[in-house]
């Protein structure tokens, strides 16, 4: 179980860079930049699960026994898809100022013309 | 930073040197439209200008020992940290008092620079200020991480101002990827440290770590912590994102750069190592500095390679 | 360097990275096991101390709410950012569509569509409303709820037209909230120092657990944040609606 959870992290992140690097659209690129940082979400919120805890919500505490999961780490996960967010808008508006300026998104194309 | 005398510091300048610039950029990003340009440029300067004079009383004040600050009034109960701190030091204060000198005065250049765009510049830069002072003060481990995105988000935001040829534009993106792989290393050393000691402050990080015998988990978080760090400050061989953002960043930004984010990724690693690591065992150490170059460069061959073709 | 060349790089030092990771994640604790006493304290501490019951939200806005008053503000530098990104260059100017024939009007969006969009949006702003309220006593909270706000401005695009949309979009409103938003954060976080207290602390009245008005100053922070993170993406879909819509080569 340790395997498959921590593996898909590593998965994740590994393919999201894969997807950067290869990509030939900066749109794709954006997304693909998206994918490895929710694989370091999903880190954070393993690291902080226990297994038959309950989400950290004490409402109708006697429909909830046992323990909770790790609030610490979700509100860590939380700032980090805000964060996440801010920077794709922020990547994406950058690719609509190319795609007037330079006519293409291919990250190639754009390179070459650098050259 | 253990046996040193920790002096719990209820001083209001500690907030205020991140208050100040802070309240000072919602109101320019809000408020612009209301005050002429004269204001605008008047009240961002003497905000930084303000900025600048309580980091470097912090600055004397921390002078023979750290000052330490409990946001949200949560001090460690039965030895457990609960809140975020300021562990504010000399060098710190210093980091700080100079990136705000430098952005005292990237926002005089800018006077007649940039165009109107109704004070938005002005809020970057002064976020900017207050994401440095954050990271150079800060004891809490996660924080750092924030205020590393935040100078990195408004150091994104401030590179694309020359938004009409698609050079520039290409070297912000270039390095918001770059950087953002760098956040996203950081973050995931993060999470191994807390994994392994339960706690996101340095100093308790630290004492966790004391003695213990440096593990495979441990040596791993050091490397994405310092690999994440050291593409801040753009060290060999993670710098090929800095050509780009200098090349496409108006000048007064440019001094910005320069002068503070680099140095803030090396702060960085240093406060991490000294705080964090420098407890385990001496030949474990050394360990992880070897490990440090080579692990910690290869992430970034990776991210790099797709714009290593470049004759600049 | 051939994209081929570039290809086998990467393979390489992915394969590191990998083998790195991997020795990080296998040095793990055992996925499920026993949480942090860090977390442990927080769950037992929280809903006593501070009246709520979400304890993710006491977490964010009051044990750790310095981290989130620069993350409200990474929101308000990336908005600002795109404003700069995006605004009209020299070479553009901004021009409403127009019809070119003056002799009849923009058809109005089918009566189906219409409806769809009033009812869709003002389910959204309910529910954006709510939640950004009952962020104390369930999952949810002002960076939440504020984005379900702010949707509700999509919906209306996608049911009517750019001339409609733009109507609910003035620009100093947009950008006065986003100001209070921000600013607001740092005011809260004054009271505690003018109360004699720390920064950010906690120092208006906690009430009753389970009230939505419990907690003291986190329902005042969820709805600040609220304000602005609903104001920033409003923004956002103005920008990027005014680049096609709008933003047109000046011509010669």
């Amino acid at each position: 179980m340790s395997v498959l959870a921590y593996g898909v992290v590593a998965w994740l992140f590994l393919f999201g860079i894969y997807g950067v690097v290869t990509s030939r659209n900066l749109v794709h690129l954006v997304v693909c930049l998206s994918v490895a940082q929710s694989a370091t979400d999903i880190l954070l919120l393993e690291i902080g699960y226990r297994t038959g805890g309950h989400a950290p919500v004490f409402v109708s505490l006697s429909a909830h026994p046992g323990p909770a999961v790790d609030p610490v780490m979700q509100a860590l996960a939380l700032t980090d898809v805000v964060v996440g967010a801010a920077v794709t808008a922020l990547l994406l508006a950058l690719a609509v100022q190319v795609h007037k300026r330079a006519g293409t998104l291919d990250p190639d194309a754009l390179r070459a013309t650098r050259e | 930073m253990t046996g040193v005398d920790l002096a719990v510091s209820t001083s209001a300048i500690v907030p205020a040197s991140i208050a100040v610039p802070l309240a000072g950029a919602g109101t320019m990003a809000g408020f612009s439209w209301l005050l002429p340009r004269w204001a605008r440029d008047l009240l961002a300067i003497a905000v930084a200008l303000a900025t600048t004079t309580l980091t470097l009383i912090l600055m004397a004040s921390s002078a023979g020992h750290p000052m330490i600050y409990w946001f949200s009034g949560w001090r460690p109960s039965g030895g457990m940290v609960i809140g975020v701190d300021y562990a504010a030091g000399p060098l710190g204060a210093g980091m700080a008092s100079l990136a705000g000198v430098l952005a005292s005065a990237a926002l005089v250049y800018t006077w007649r620079y940039f165009d109107s765009a109704r004070g938005r510049h002005h809020a970057l830069i002064l976020i900017f200020l207050a994401a440095s002072v954050d990271f150079c003060l800060t004891g809490d481990l996660f924080n750092l991480f924030v205020a590393f995105e935040l100078v990195a988000v408004t150091a994104f935001a401030l590179t694309g101002y020359n938004a009409g040829h698609p050079a520039p534009l290409q070297g912000a993106i270039n390095f918001a990827v770059t950087n953002s792989l760098g956040g996203m290393s950081v973050l995931m050393g993060v999470g191994f440290l807390y994994a392994r000691t339960g706690s996101l402050n340095l100093a308790q990080i630290g004492q966790a770590l004391t003695g213990r015998h440096a593990d495979g988990l441990i040596v791993v978080a050091f490397a994405l912590l310092t690999g994440g760090f050291l593409v801040k400050a753009a060290v060999v061989p993670f710098h090929f994102w800095l050509p780009d953002a200098y090349g496409s960043a108006p000048i007064p930004v440019c001094v910005l750069f320069a002068g503070v984010m680099s140095e803030l990724g090396l702060f960085a690693v240093i406060r991490v190592w000294d705080t964090v690591f420098s407890g385990l065992p001496a030949g474990r150490g050394r360990g992880c500095r070897r490990c440090c170059s080579g692990s910690g460069s290869s992430p970034r061959w990776s991210g790099r390679s797709w714009h290593w073709p470049r004759s600049t | 360097m051939s994209r081929r060349a570039r290809l086998v790089l990467f393979t390489a030092a992915a394969a590191a990275l990998a083998v790195t990771l991997g020795a990080g994640l296998a040095g793990l604790p055992s996925f499920g096991g026993q949480i942090t006493s860090y977390a442990r304290i927080l769950n037992e501490l929280a809903p006593r101390q501070r009246h709520v019951t979400d304890v993710v939200s006491a977490i964010t806005f009051d044990y750790r709410g310095i981290d989130t008053l620069f993350e409200e503000f990474i929101l308000l530098g990336a908005v600002a950012g795109i404003s700069v990104l995006l605004r009209p260059l020299s070479d553009e100017t901004r021009q409403l569509p127009q019809d070119k024939a003056p002799d009849r009007t923009i058809p109005p969006p089918s009566p189906a569509v219409w409806l769809l969009a009033v009812l869709l949006s003002s389910l959204l702003v309910l529910t954006g409303l709510e939640t950004i309220t009952h962020g104390t006593l369930t999952p949810g909270g002002g960076f939440q709820g504020g984005v379900i706000l702010a949707s509700a401005i999509y919906v209306v695009f996608l049911g009517t037209n750019y001339a409609t949309v733009e109507r609910f979009q003035p620009a100093p409103l947009l950008e006065a909230s986003d100001g209070v938003g921000a600013s607001g954060y740092v005011f809260i976080g004054l009271l505690g120092l003018l109360a004699g207290a720390s920064f950010l602390s906690n120092v208006v009245g906690l009430g009753v657990t389970g009230n939505p008005i419990s907690g003291g100053t986190i329902p005042l922070l969820n709805l600040v944040v609220g304000v602005e993170v609903a104001g920033g993406f409003v923004i956002l879909a103005s920008e990027f609606l005014d680049q096609t819509a709008v933003i047109r080569t000046r011509r010669r």
